[in-house]
Formats: structure tokens, sequence, C-alpha cells
């Protein structure tokens, strides 16, 4: 009842006179939908996916092939009609190139968050379940491997797997690669979340009621060690943009004639002397799903975490 | 405390150890050596050169040969006075000791740097946002950070070269402008125009991180009892901020201010290559474009022993600034 007390009186009596009890996710779902950049972000962010994803499959959006050199249209034009973003050094439509580039940027981004909430999920998991001994292998691997230099890693392990025949293709390549590096934050992450509600009072009472251990790890702890697991890999997304970009921008990207936005915004910024919009446009869609995956990561914690704002 | 420090410290050997290991099995697993490149090579200078960097041997007896040379560390007359033994590169005939040193001594101070001008804004802008929390002045801070964390330090960079030095031409944009290290607490030996815009770009995304992080730990701490205690003692606003708030509000900083500062002294690479920067990237993507093993391996080792003192060094700090926390 000390705990109770602590809690300013309305919530209390809100709570009891309203009668029906919320779970978490419900209640984190409505203060999300309250919160106005967090939605107005998750709004972008899924127009800018449909889009990307018809622009790969569907001709009437594409409009052109993003590799076929339309000469006869011109070089270095600024937008138009005919080519709505304008073309590049080589006469491609750039409209068609930032299509494709988004698109696997975005495959990147989501690529790494999948890998990194599974492995994460299930090293973290492993370390806190299976006792000091096992939690201390699994943790001095991760401390090992977080030792690393990301960005020097990467490239290294993208020399490795270059040109390697692997379902996907580059982009898996890609996704692995940086999948690598990211794990190890989501898998401290559900270690310490594990560890502290193994403690926690309705674990001990689960237990005491005699729950198997299967149904206190899925139905009790994994429930409520996910939030701040969800804000991480969410963080996660813009950060493996940032790294396919960073490779793509220093010769390590995709195969052309494909392109992700950071081999985009390497061309622009070698044409930049001659035109602007090379630069302009890969920029600015980089830019805005970083700013949308930011904004939505910092809702999603403010809705799961209510302690934190 | 001390014995804390001194085990983290014997830890760094299985780990550095560790990293080395696999840093050496997947350097073994790219494709081709490094004189695959060079197809006009006649084969008996190509058997001699292998020979003399022990590329004939097998690959874990090479293994051992590095491994040996790593833990007999070299002695030299001038200051550390000991050097690791990084072994060789094979394609620039110099110690990669020697290439990293230099290559370090740019990328250390363009990193430094972007952590000092990240530090001193990313504070500002931080303190003074929260103290006027939800004013204008607020509301720019919360744009300019929202600026520094979406906007890759590539565009940044390209941008900005493109007005502050071609348009303006306010900066130069090739090279570096630091000075050599005895000079570096003398502002007239940098050369600020070539400085400026790599220091910027490199430096917005963590100082958007830090005035992020500030703000809220200030606005927590300005919750706190303590502070409502202290405007009851009647203290001055100004001694409240400074004494009570803004040191207590700094402990969250130092945790990521650690791996921030090693990140930027490692992960410069791409504003090394726009403004064609002397540093460490450059030699670094080269090697593995070329397969020079001793300087992927020499490059890696090293970063790898700068990311866990920088990490220890921040956990030391931070148990020192906070009474709560004590190391067993």
């Amino acid at each position: 009842m000390a705990h109770a007390r602590a809690l300013p009186l309305p919530d209390l009596l809100a709570g009891d006179a309203g009668g029906k009890r919320n779970g978490v996710w419900p209640d984190a779902l409505k203060r999300l939908s309250r919160n106005r950049p967090a939605m107005i972000a998750l709004f972008t962010l899924g127009a800018i996916f449909v889009l990307a994803a018809l622009g790969n499959y569907v001709d009437v959006i594409q409009r052109y092939d993003p590799a076929a050199l339309n000469y006869a249209d011109g070089t270095k034009t600024g937008p138009s009609w005919d080519h709505f973003l304008g073309q590049d050094h080589l006469g491609r439509d750039t409209w068609a190139r930032v299509l494709q580039g988004t698109w696997i940027s975005l495959r990147v981004g989501l690529g790494v968050a999948a890998i990194a909430l599974v492995v994460g999920v299930l090293v973290g998991g492993a370390a806190a379940l299976t006792g000091s001994a096992g939690d201390n292998i699994l943790m001095r691997v991760t401390d090992a491997l977080y030792a690393f230099p990301d960005l020097l890693f990467i490239i290294l392990l993208r020399a490795v797997l270059d040109g390697r025949d692997v379902p996907g293709g580059d982009v898996a390549i890609i996704i692995f690669t940086i999948a690598f590096v990211s794990w190890m934050t989501v898998a401290r992450l559900v270690r310490g979340q594990m560890l502290s509600l193994a403690r926690s009072d309705y674990v001990l009472a689960a237990r005491a009621l005699g729950a198997s251990q299967t149904r206190i790890v899925f139905f009790h702890m994994l429930p409520n060690a996910l939030g701040p697991v969800i804000v991480a890999v969410t963080f996660a997304i813009p950060v493996a943009i940032f790294a396919e970009s960073a490779l793509a921008f220093i010769g390590f990207g995709v195969a052309p004639p494909a392109a992700s936005l950071g081999t985009l915004i390497d061309e622009g910024h070698r044409q930049i002397i001659e035109t602007k919009w090379m630069l302009i446009f890969p920029g600015s869609v980089l830019a805005v799903l970083m700013l949308c995956f930011t904004f939505l990561g910092d809702g999603l914690r403010d809705a799961l975490d209510p302690r934190s704002r | 405390m001390t014995a804390y420090v001194i085990r983290r410290l014997l830890w760094l050997i299985p780990l550095l150890w560790a990293v080395a290991t696999i840093t050496f099995v997947v350097m073994h697993l790219v494709p081709g050596g490094p004189f695959d490149s060079n197809d006009k090579l006649p084969p008996a200078t190509r058997e001699l050169l292998e020979e003399h960097y022990n590329l004939d041997k097998p690959v874990y007896e090479q293994y051992y040969y590095y491994m040996r040379d790593l833990v007999l560390v070299d002695i030299r007359s001038e200051p550390p006075f000991i050097y690791p033994d990084l072994g060789t590169s094979f394609t620039q005939d110099r110690e990669v000791t020697d290439i990293i040193s230099e290559g370090f001594t740019v990328s250390a101070q363009l990193g430094l740097s972007a952590f000092i001008f990240a530090l001193v804004f990313g504070l500002t802008l931080g303190i003074v946002s929260a103290l006027n929390q939800n004013s204008p002045l607020d509301y720019f801070a919360a744009a300019l950070s929202s600026l520094g964390v979406a906007v890759p330090s590539f565009v940044i960079a390209t941008v900005g070269v493109l007005i502050f030095a071609v348009e303006l031409g306010w900066f130069d944009v090739l090279g570096w402008g630091g000075p050599a290290w005895h000079q570096m607490w003398n502002p007239l030996a940098w050369d600020w125009r070539k400085v400026v815009l790599p220091v910027v770009s490199l430096g917005l995304l963590p100082m958007a991180f830090i005035a992020r992080i500030t703000r809220a730990s200030m606005l927590e701490v300005l919750r706190e009892d303590y502070v409502r205690a202290a405007r009851a003692r009647g203290l001055s606003e100004r001694v409240i901020i400074l004494r009570h708030v803004v040191k207590n509000s700094l402990i969250p900083i130092l945790t990521v201010a650690g791996p921030m500062l090693a990140a930027l002294v490692t992960g410069s690479f791409i504003v090394e290559r726009i403004f064609a920067i002397n540093g460490i990237g450059t030699p670094f993507v080269d090697a593995v474009f070329r397969r020079d093993y001793g300087v992927i391996m020499g490059t890696t080792i090293f970063y790898a022993s700068a990311v866990v003192i920088a990490n220890l060094v921040v956990d030391v700090l931070y148990a020192a600034v906070d009474p709560r926390i004590r190391y067993s």
C-alpha cells in the first residue's frame, strides 16, 4: 500500500471509478495516438513506404526505368513535367532513382531492425534465463563484439561478402553486415529487463501460484520487457539507414546500376558544381526518413514508458 | 575502486585477443591476397614478396607470427617508449604503427574538436531550452537538434561546402588545418579556414544528441525535491541552477560522452573523405580494397582498444561524480 499512496489521488479514483481496467498496450496506443509529431511521422513513413513500394513495381508510378539512359531528354536537368525530379549526369530519371533508393534504404533499415530484434531478444533472453554461467559467456561475447569499431567492421565484412551469391543479393548482404554490429544493444537491454523483471513481485506471485517457467517467461516477463526493446529497435532503423548510406557513400553500397539513397547522395556530391538537384532530392528524402523514425521512436518511448516523460 | 579498475584493465587482454582473432579470421576470408591485383608481377618476384611477408605460410602459422609480434612489444627511444608491433604494411612497406600514428594524429584532432564543439554547444542549447521550456527559444533549439539528428554528416558537409566555401568563399575545403600536437593550445597554429567545416559537419549529430539529453535531464532535476528545498532556503536562482541543477543533470551526459568520443575519433571516415583529410579513414578503406592485412589488423586493434579504454574511463568518472554508484 505504500506504493499506492505515492500516486496522485485523482489517478487512483479515475482507475476505480471507470470500473474498466485497460492493459498496458491499449493505454500505450492511446498515448501514442495523442502524440501529434509521432502520428505525423507515422503517417509520412506509411506514405513514403507505399510510394516507394509501388514505385518499384508499378510502371505508371515509376515512369522510367531507373537504369535507362535518356540522353535524348538531356542530362543534369532540373525538375519538369517529363522528369519530376530532373535527370542525373547520365540522363537517368531522378524520380525513378530516388524511389528505388528509398525502397532499398527502407528495406535495409527494417531488415536490420528485424534481425537485431530477433537475435537480441534470443541472446539477451538466453543470457538472463540460463543462470550465471550462460549469462557470463553470452555477455562476454556481446562485450567483445561491442568493442569492435562499427564502421571498420562493417566495411571489412562487406568486403568479405562482396560478390558472393546470396539469396536476396546485395541488399541481403548489406542487411546482414549492419545487423551484425547492431543486435548487441538490444541483447543488453533485454537481459537487463529480464533480470530485473525476474525479481519483480508479480513474477514471484506467478511462481507461487505454480505457473510453469515457460508460462512465466512468455506471459509475464516478455510482454513487460518488450516496451523499451521496441523503442530501441525503432531507433535502430534510422541508424541502419544512416550506416547503409555511409557505406554507399564510400563505395561499398549495392552494385550499380541499382542505387541506394547513399549512392545517389554520393553522385550528387560529385556533380554539385553543375547541378544541385541531384543532391537535394535524395538528401531530403533521407533527412525526412531519419526525422520520422526519430519522432516515432520518441513517441513510442513516451507512450510505452510514461515515467520517462 | 582500484581493484575494479585493475580487473577491467586485465579484462582488456582477452577482449583485444578476441577482436584480433575475429578480425584475422574475417580478413583472411576476403577473397584475394595483397599481391593479386598487381597482375604484371613476375611469378618469381611475387614468390619472394610472399616469402618476405610470410604469406607463403599456412594461415594458422601467419596467425601465430602476428600474435607473437603483438605480445612482444617494440621498445623505442621516444615516448611513450612501448609501441605495439603491428607488423608491416604490404603495400607501403612501412611500419603499421607509423601509418596509424600519423593518421591518428589528424583523426584524433578532428574527433576531439568535434567532441568539444558538440559538448559546448549541446550543453548550452540543452540548458537554455530547459530553462525556457516551451518558449520560442526552446522550439528553435528543438528544430536545430532535429536537423542535426536527421541530416547525415555527408549531406551537411556537402551543402556546407557549397554554401560557405564555393558561394561565400569563407572557408577552404581541402585538407586538415590542425597543428602539430605540441602546438595544440596555440590558437594561431590552427588554420581555422580549413578546420571549421569538417568539425561542424562531424559534430552536429552528437551536438543534437547532447542537447536533447541535457534538456530532458535538466527538466527532471528541476522537479526534484532538493531543488525546491534550495529555493525554500532562499538561495539565488543563479546558485540553484549552477550548483544544484546543472551539476546533477550532467550525470546522464557522462554515460554517453565516452562512447561518443570514441565514435567521433574513430568514425570520421566520411568527413575525412569529403574534405580530403589525411586521417586514418582513407588508409583503412584503401587497405581493405588492397587486402593490406597488416593495416587492417592494426587499425582494428588500435580502435578497439580506444573504444574499450574510453568506456572504462567513463565508468570510473561516473563513480567519481555520482557517489551513489560504487563498483565492487
